[in-house]
């Protein structure tokens, strides 16, 4: 043995650990559940894997996650274009996409500014968005940024980005989860609620 | 084993596994520590919003040993400092302040005055305007409380009081020089006024109320920012 090659078994051990949230031990658990898959499940799985990062790129518009150069649904014409929805990730536009509520455009940022990490404007896509306003569509930028520091800086920035276009910027609600009691809520959820309280008709 | 409550401050938290962070505290008890928060990032957490960071907030850690990271049980709000999250100004100041916190202390060790120094000072950042000053001050008055203070009254070489004109800082020496000495020696050297001098040594010793008091001229704040960005790198071995 000259120590580099290693068996298969170790090889794919140590493949799943890089993945996140998995230790030693769900690696190996992960490992010997497929090595007691049927060899066709195993084969659709690595070629899923491979597809992912061979078919599919971020949509010129929107840097949705898409097949094509253009995602499904900037590319859809019953999508009311005139509403952009701003989100930091493509996890948070499939939740939102999950409701089925919103029938607007989407725009990832790839990323969120982070002040104490040094990660600054270059490292979101916030030009691209820029740009799309100026297409004079947009009637409307929704910030679905999270509710953590970086995602305040990053509405905060965007806010200041987009003013001067005229179009018209609003963040979504934050505040007490539903089926929470308000008693358990802390005092900074508590007043986000206050400050995002609505008329009742 | 060990319950142990304290007052924190929340300098960073990095996502750790799926729904759980790794918080970085200054407590006022044990210094600098880690500790993780199972399940703060899920909905309907205890933790709420008490773990974003600048929080100001009465924590309760679980330490089994000192070789594993502490487990958090606890988390209560004293002082949210909300008006730092409405503008990217404001948040960048603090910033600055917890990441120097961050890299000038060591874990573990308990430091009152900067713990305090922190608290009082994120307050300064909610309602002062003048933050480049408020940064600059703090990184002076923290540096002292670290136990890195500048010698600034006298030349380091020849302990002639500072007067002349030309005046160096030696961030290697941690102090200034006069300019005759300056001359005979080969580090690297930041030149700085007389009046930076003086602004330099009242700073260590004034409070917040007083360094709002005293006037900077841009000049100044430059040499302050050169002389303070300077004395960091050689402390940290990099710029911070
Ligand atoms: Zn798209
Ligand atoms: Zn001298």
């Amino acid at each position: 043995m000259d120590g580099t090659s290693q068996n298969p078994l170790d090889q794919l051990i140590d493949e799943l650990r890089k993945l996140p949230g998995i230790g030693r031990k769900t690696a190996q658990r992960l490992a010997f559940f497929l090595l007691k898959m049927p060899a066709e499940e195993a084969r659709g799985l690595a070629q899923a894997v491979l597809d992912v990062k061979e078919r599919l790129r971020f949509c010129r518009w929107c840097n949705n996650i898409s097949e094509e150069e253009v995602c499904r649904f900037c590319a859809d014409p019953m999508r009311d274009r005139t509403r952009i929805l701003v989100v930091e990730e493509t996890s948070i536009l499939f939740a939102i996409e999950r409701t089925g509520e919103y029938k607007g455009l989407y725009h990832v940022l790839v990323g969120s500014l982070s002040p104490l990490d040094g990660r600054g404007p270059a490292d979101i896509k916030a030009q691209s968005l820029l740009d799309r306003l100026k297409l004079g569509e947009t009637k409307e930028v929704i910030i679905a940024t999270n509710p953590t520091i970086e995602g305040e800086a990053t509405a905060i920035y965007l806010t200041r980005l987009i003013k001067p276009t005229g179009v018209k910027v609003t963040r979504i609600a934050y505040g007490i989860p539903v089926g929470m009691d308000l008693e358990y809520a802390d005092e900074v959820t508590l007043i986000k609620s206050l400050e995002g309280r609505r008329e009742l008709a | 084993m060990s319950l142990f409550e304290t007052e924190a401050i929340v300098l960073n938290g990095i996502r750790l596994g799926e729904a759980d962070k790794l918080v970085t505290l200054l407590t006022a008890k044990k210094g600098k520590v880690k500790a993780v928060a199972n399940g703060a990032r899920r909905p309907r957490s205890r933790f709420g919003a008490a773990l974003e960071p600048f929080t100001h907030c009465n924590v309760i850690l679980f330490e089994k040993k000192p070789t594993i990271l502490m487990r958090m049980n606890q988390a209560d709000i004293l002082q949210p400092f909300m008006k730092i999250r409405e503008d990217l100004d404001r948040i960048n100041a603090a910033a600055r302040m917890v990441q120097i916190v961050s890299a000038l202390l060591p874990e573990g060790e308990a430091n009152p005055e900067i713990f305090s120094l922190l608290r009082t000072g994120l307050g300064e950042v909610e309602k002062r305007d003048r933050l480049e000053w408020l940064v600059r001050a703090f990184e002076i008055r923290c540096l002292k409380h670290a136990g890195y203070q500048a010698r600034l009254d006298r030349c380091l070489i020849c302990h002639r009081e500072i007067d002349s004109i030309r005046v160096y800082f030696s961030p290697m020496n941690g102090g200034t020089l006069c300019g005759s000495c300056a001359r005979t020696i080969r580090d690297p050297l930041e030149p700085v006024s007389p009046g930076t001098v003086s602004l330099l040594r009242l700073v260590g010793r004034m409070n917040w109320s007083g360094l709002f008091r005293l006037k900077a001229t841009p000049r100044m704040l430059q040499e302050v920012k050169s002389v303070m960005d300077a004395h960091f790198t050689f402390i940290l071995g990099r710029p911070l």
